[in-house]
């Protein structure tokens, strides 16, 4: 009897947690998969998923912390892109170490600028990242011509190639660490830290915050920042597993991203957010494209499926969390002052 | 009753104008230690330009503002919360999505400890905080300071920016039509936490709203205004509810 009021209580905290629907998405996808395929329950789909899932996890990352601050981030998916060009680009004539530190500064700048733009020239952060979306897009095709561009031989062997993407052994890459790292790290920043408090208080209501003394703009900003530097670095990581980069690496990846957010549990509202929801929502939709290929599903009808994922994530997290909270938990007894 | 003291807080000759507009003109009046001064008028009076003008977001275009005497020149209202003077205002003051310790702290969060320049919250801290703000307030029941200020009503709320200005130890509360959204039986609550806090801690308020019977009961002095002009000031023993509503309707002081 103990042990079943031990295990609802344990279900009840789980079901408080923001991440709580993409866990039961990821789960329900597994099952439904390896009841169609038991070969999808195996460690290397699930590393293939994670590896898939990586760079969509890492924008997550970044794109949370915007979405926490009340502004998303279209831009995201020209910066993973135009990083990985330019860190390509960059070690054919510098050192492979600062090409990685100007193509990351480069990937920052877009971050101010977005920032510059959302809260200084107060234009609407969709027109304003779309913007800078076609703008480093263009800045892409001026640079590459629209050629794939390649790590050389001994530049892809290197040490920090092999860091930021390199096999370490059992067939896991150091991109899923670096996805798991980064989420982290930037979950505890966002719910243990004054700058995360500021940020997720900044989302929520921004008159609120400046009345206690916080800038909105100048969190905001620090949120592109973030959001774009992380974006550069999934984009050098890329460089250094796809080796090759071309024009249109990154194309769609920013609405995936905030689907992904979405599907983890952040807002669009701002205030509300969860970065390790946000890298399971990448999870999520990696594992659904993995389970389609599996099943033999037409490989382009991939997006359609997201489509449906992404509008389902929602209504479970709008519609049916709710209903189970409320199920489960005991009515809010919050009760009055004294009179 | 307190008028022996020095002013907590005086206005002097205040008057801003908004281009053709002269949203406030020669405004004077004080505010004693220990005392809740009702500031009322109907709309479009002046009363929020006041209260904008003492937080420091609009400066004045002549007169001045003292503090114990002395003359200050506020101009934000971090400026004027360090001076002891908080502000608790309807609508704005909290982040409702987020937990009511990190609300309570919101800008003035406890650090644990600095790695580099990432400041770690002590939200054990925070949450001890929190319940120093339900003592201050005298919420009896346990209410979780993880609680997110979205699940609590209105009166609890507003109690929350009430108990949160007492925390930061401000001397001077200024209420902008705190009650405004608030039912009947939490309207009482506030008033009874405002008239608490001035019997046992000796808060003086300044309590601004368009009603006079909301504030009647509260408030041991009366200042009138009518489109930017004060039109009287009177107190509590001297006036009635009937008389001051007169006044507000005649835009003149009604006197017994």
């Amino acid at each position: 009897m103990k042990e079943r009021g031990r295990v609802i209580q344990a279900f009840e905290i789980f079901l408080n947690r923001r991440e709580a629907g993409a866990v039961i998405s990821i789960v329900f996808l597994f099952t439904l998969f390896t009841l169609k395929n038991p070969a999808f329950l195996s460690l290397p789909v699930i590393q293939t998923i994670l590896v898939n899932g990586a760079w969509i996890g890492m924008l997550a990352t970044g794109q949370s912390y915007t979405l926490a601050s009340g502004e998303f981030d279209l831009s995201v998916e020209s910066v993973f892109g135009l990083a990985a060009l330019l860190f390509v680009v960059f070690t054919e004539s510098i050192s492979i170490y600062a090409s990685f530190l100007l193509a990351t500064l480069i990937a920052a700048g877009f971050g101010f600028i977005n920032g510059l733009l959302v809260t200084k020239a107060e234009i609407n952060s969709l027109i304003a990242t779309l913007g800078m979306l076609f703008f480093g897009r263009g800045i892409i095709y001026l640079i590459s011509r629209g050629f794939i561009r390649s790590l050389s031989t001994s530049t892809k062997s290197s040490f920090l190639p092999q860091m930021l993407a390199g096999a370490i052994g059992g067939g896991w890459s150091a991109l899923i660490i670096w996805m798991i790292a980064l989420a982290i790290v930037f979950e505890i920043i966002l719910f243990y830290t004054k700058f995360g408090n500021h940020i997720l208080a900044v989302g929520s209501n921004a008159e609120s915050s400046l009345s206690r003394g916080i800038s909105p703009g100048l969190t905001k900003w620090k949120a592109f920042l973030l959001c774009s530097t992380i974006a550069g670095f999934a984009g050098m990581t890329a460089a250094s597993e796809l080796i090759s980069v071309s024009a249109d690496l990154g194309n769609g990846m920013a609405l995936k991203s905030i689907a992904a957010c979405v599907i983890g549990g952040c807002s669009l509202r701002g205030g509300r957010a969860s970065v390790i929801g946000a890298v399971l929502g990448a999870i999520f939709l990696s594992s659904l494209s993995s389970g389609l290929i599996l099943m033999g599903a037409p490989p382009y009808s991939f997006i359609s499926f997201v489509g449906l994922a992404l509008i389902g994530g929602v209504m479970l997290n709008k519609f049916l969390l709710p209903f189970l909270r409320k199920k489960t938990l005991p009515i809010n007894q919050v009760s009055d002052f004294k009179s | 009753m307190s008028e022996k003291k020095n002013p907590l807080i005086k206005f002097e000759n205040i008057g801003k104008r908004f281009g053709r507009i002269e949203a406030l003109k020669d405004i004077s009046f004080s505010v004693f230690p220990g005392e809740i001064v009702g500031l009322v008028g109907d709309n479009g009076a002046g009363k929020t330009t006041v209260v904008k003008i003492l937080a420091g977001i609009y400066k004045p275009d002549k007169g001045k503002i003292y503090i114990e005497e002395e003359e200050a020149n506020i101009t934000s209202p971090e400026e004027a919360r360090r001076a002891g003077i908080d502000f608790v205002h309807q609508d704005i003051g909290l982040a409702e999505d987020l937990e009511i310790r990190r609300n309570i702290f919101l800008g003035d969060e406890i650090v644990a400890k600095r790695v580099g320049p990432i400041e770690f919250l002590d939200l054990d801290k925070m949450s001890k905080g929190t319940k120093t703000v339900y003592h201050i307030i005298g919420i009896t029941s346990d209410i979780d300071p993880k609680t997110e200020v979205s699940e609590l009503s209105g009166g609890q709320r507003q109690g929350i920016k009430i108990g949160r200005a007492v925390y930061y130890k401000a001397r001077l509360i200024v209420l902008d039509e705190p009650v405004r959204a608030l039912s009947v039986r939490e309207r009482g609550k506030i008033k009874n936490l405002i008239v608490d806090l001035n019997k046992k801690e000796g808060i003086s308020f300044i309590y601004i709203t368009h009603n006079i019977r909301e504030v009647y009961d509260v408030a041991h002095k009366f200042v009138l205004l009518d489109r930017g002009i004060k039109i009287g000031e009177i107190k509590k023993e001297e006036t009635s509810v009937s008389r001051l509503e007169e006044s507000i309707i005649k835009g003149e002081l009604v006197s017994p």
